[in-house]
């Protein structure tokens, strides 16, 4: 049989084929009968992108689709716990000039990353106390503000982390060059320091965040929930200066979102898009933030539900052409996945759950712990 | 280095005497193309033949499938220019240009409302493919992706034939030897669309699908700046454990 001449013919017929399931489909989706359907679930893990250059601008937090009912208040804490380590000098990275331990404790100047782009050297156990507190406009419209305090130091979990580490194989062997449980936070570009500390700080207040949220349908068998966020960071000081300039950047960054959300069964597929605009320095980092969540939300019962979502969020740092290599590209986009556990009732929250990166090319965190409680009333 | 040559002369798939059929480029992709031609046809089969009687797992109001799938893909798609630009330095590439891909994934149905409803799937795939270009330059590919996807589909006994739509990510290692550029890279968005059907045979299943992946990446080759295309056309078979 002659493959060419019998394949353009198969092709249409597929096409068709094609079409013809896809509209049954959906004709048969659509007449499936009507019955009462949550498709909010209790929501996707809530907590945002931990990675040190970019906690002193708004990001995305993925949030439920679901809105407070109206008049009902939610104050909620939550801790999260992160550990950072990047060296685009590592003497494994094939980028000269090379930083180890030595280098690092006779103190980094800019000369000790190359004269243009961008170098990191970031070796930081972030903590982060975020208190919220979220009102019902209306059944369908929240409003909510939030305050966060963080602090940078070395930590107690590099050892751990590189024992986990080796016994999945998957060892980041630019820590071997490094001290353990150290704080160093140093970002360069074109020879000037974006950011320069070594000095470890505790609960320094972050810029405050407004959000606003608002459902646009509960979905049914077929459509999904639809809900768009608006978020806000209200400068608290317009040049931060010190600890505070490393947590909170001082400028007004605005986001908006897309919270799409399925139950599927037993299961609530998540979707979940977005941008943030960053009121950035020119030519430091990228001025843009692009998002996309999806997830799955294994309910076990009305109250409790496993997690299991993966997040995708644009770099902090401009884009540059790095010819010729694949040991730094640090303007790439970063892929984390979250798992974790959530219980929600009419008037008690609690959530907790870990982040684990899984394509970042030192451009993101290692790993992130958190855990949070709320009340309703 | 080459004449420029034209990328669309690659050698025909003529027998010599003596010797077994060359798998040439075009033979090997008009093979993957028929075989996701097929793939429809064996769908409309399977549905008529869907009315044998239920297996124990379709009769649950959530089906859980975790399949394991092989397919081919053709890693090309509207926009993409890699070989092409490739081609004008190191001549045609030789050899099939699709690639073997391999996959795992989740997939959960409803299928509480009669003879219809809807799934969600997520899927961790990859491949592993090196293409040699008419002067020797290796062209080395290595991609892994994860794609979510909503579908919609119909139970007609044990068969579910279905649609589906989502995005994902993908992320590449390329690199060209000897010598040639080298990266790691993703593509800023990820699209996929897919029709097939899974037939049940109690807690087995087998899953037939075909579909396309929309993964381009911009990329500065030796032979200067072209668009990579991760995924392109597909089709895949799998076997399901159904719980």
């Amino acid at each position: 049989m002659d493959l060419q001449s019998f394949a353009p013919g198969m092709r249409r017929c597929a096409n068709g084929l094609g079409w013809a399931i896809l509209a049954l489909c959906a004709l048969g989706a659509l007449a499936a009968p009507v019955r009462a359907q949550n498709n909010f679930g209790l929501g996707p893990l809530s907590i945002r992108n931990q990675f040190p250059v970019t906690l002193a601008y708004l990001t995305y937090t993925p949030e439920a689709p679901a809105t407070l009912p109206s008049g009902t208040v939610q104050l909620r804490y939550q801790f999260e716990l992160t550990n950072t380590f990047i060296n685009t000098q590592s003497p494994r990275a094939n980028n000269p000039p090379v930083i180890d331990s030595s280098v690092v404790s006779g103190g980094l100047t800019p000369a000790n990353f190359p004269a243009t782009g961008y170098g990191a050297y970031i070796d930081v156990e972030a903590r982060r106390h975020v208190l919220r507190l979220d009102y019902g406009l209306s059944d369908s419209l929240q409003a909510g503000l939030e305050l966060a305090w963080v602090s940078f130091g070395g930590g107690f979990l590099d050892t751990k982390i590189q024992s986990v580490e080796r016994f999945f194989g998957g060892l980041n062997k630019d820590r071997l060059y490094s001290g353990i449980d150290q704080y160093d936070f140093y970002v360069v570009r074109d020879g000037s320091f974006l950011r320069a500390s070594n000095r470890p700080f505790s609960n320094v207040v972050q810029d405050p965040v407004l959000n606003l949220k608002w459902n646009l349908g509960e979905g049914g068998p077929v459509l999904p929930a639809l809900t768009l966020k608006l978020s806000y960071k209200a400068p608290l000081q317009a040049h931060p200066t010190g600890d505070r300039a490393l947590v909170a950047s001082g400028g007004a960054d605005w986001g908006y979102y897309v919270l799409l959300s399925k139950a599927v069964g037993d299961v609530v597929g998540h979707i979940q898009l977005g941008e943030t605009h960053l009121d950035v320095a020119p030519n430091t980092f990228a001025d843009r933030l692009r998002h996309r969540m999806f997830g799955l939300e294994f309910r076990l019962d009305s109250d409790n539900s496993f997690l299991l979502q993966s997040v995708t969020q644009s770099s902090i740092y401009l884009h540059t052409d790095v010819p010729g290599t694949m040991d730094f590209n640090i303007s790439r986009p970063t892929d984390v996945m979250v798992v974790g556990y959530k219980h929600l009732t009419q008037s008690f929250l609690f959530e907790t759950g870990a982040i684990e990166d899984y394509n970042q090319q030192r451009n993101e965190s290692d790993i992130t712990l958190y855990f949070s409680l709320g009340s309703r009333w | 280095m080459v004449t420029p040559t034209n990328p669309s002369a690659e050698p025909r798939g003529r027998a010599t005497p003596g010797r077994p059929a060359p798998r040439t480029a075009r033979a090997l992709r008009a093979f993957a193309r028929t075989l996701a031609a097929a793939l429809p046809c064996a769908l409309l089969l399977a549905t008529l033949l869907g009315a044998a009687p239920q297996p124990a797992a379709a009769q649950s109001s959530t089906l859980y499938f975790l399949t394991v799938k092989h397919g081919v893909a053709d890693a090309s798609g509207s926009g993409e220019n890699l070989f092409q630009t490739l081609a004008t330095v190191h001549g045609p590439v030789q050899g099939a240009r699709g690639v073997q891909t391999g996959a795992i994934e989740l997939d959960i149905y409803s299928v509480s409302q009669g003879n219809a409803g809807l799934g969600v799937g997520i899927e961790v795939l990859g491949y592993d493919h090196a293409w040699l270009m008419q002067d020797g330059l290796k062209v080395h590919m290595r991609a892994k992706g994860v794609l979510f996807t909503f579908k919609t589909f119909l139970r007609l006994g044990n068969v579910f034939p279905f649609f589906g739509a989502g995005l994902g990510n993908y992320y590449v290692n390329f690199d060209e030897s000897p010598g040639g550029p080298s990266l790691r890279d993703s593509p800023d968005a990820v699209y996929n669309v897919r029709v097939g059907t899974r037939i049940l045979f109690g807690r087995l299943g087998l899953l037939l699908e075909a579909g396309n992946t929309r993964a381009q990446l911009p990329i500065l080759t030796d032979a200067g700046r072209a668009t990579l295309e991760a995924g392109g056309n597909y089709a895949n078979a799998g076997l399901s454990w159904v719980f």
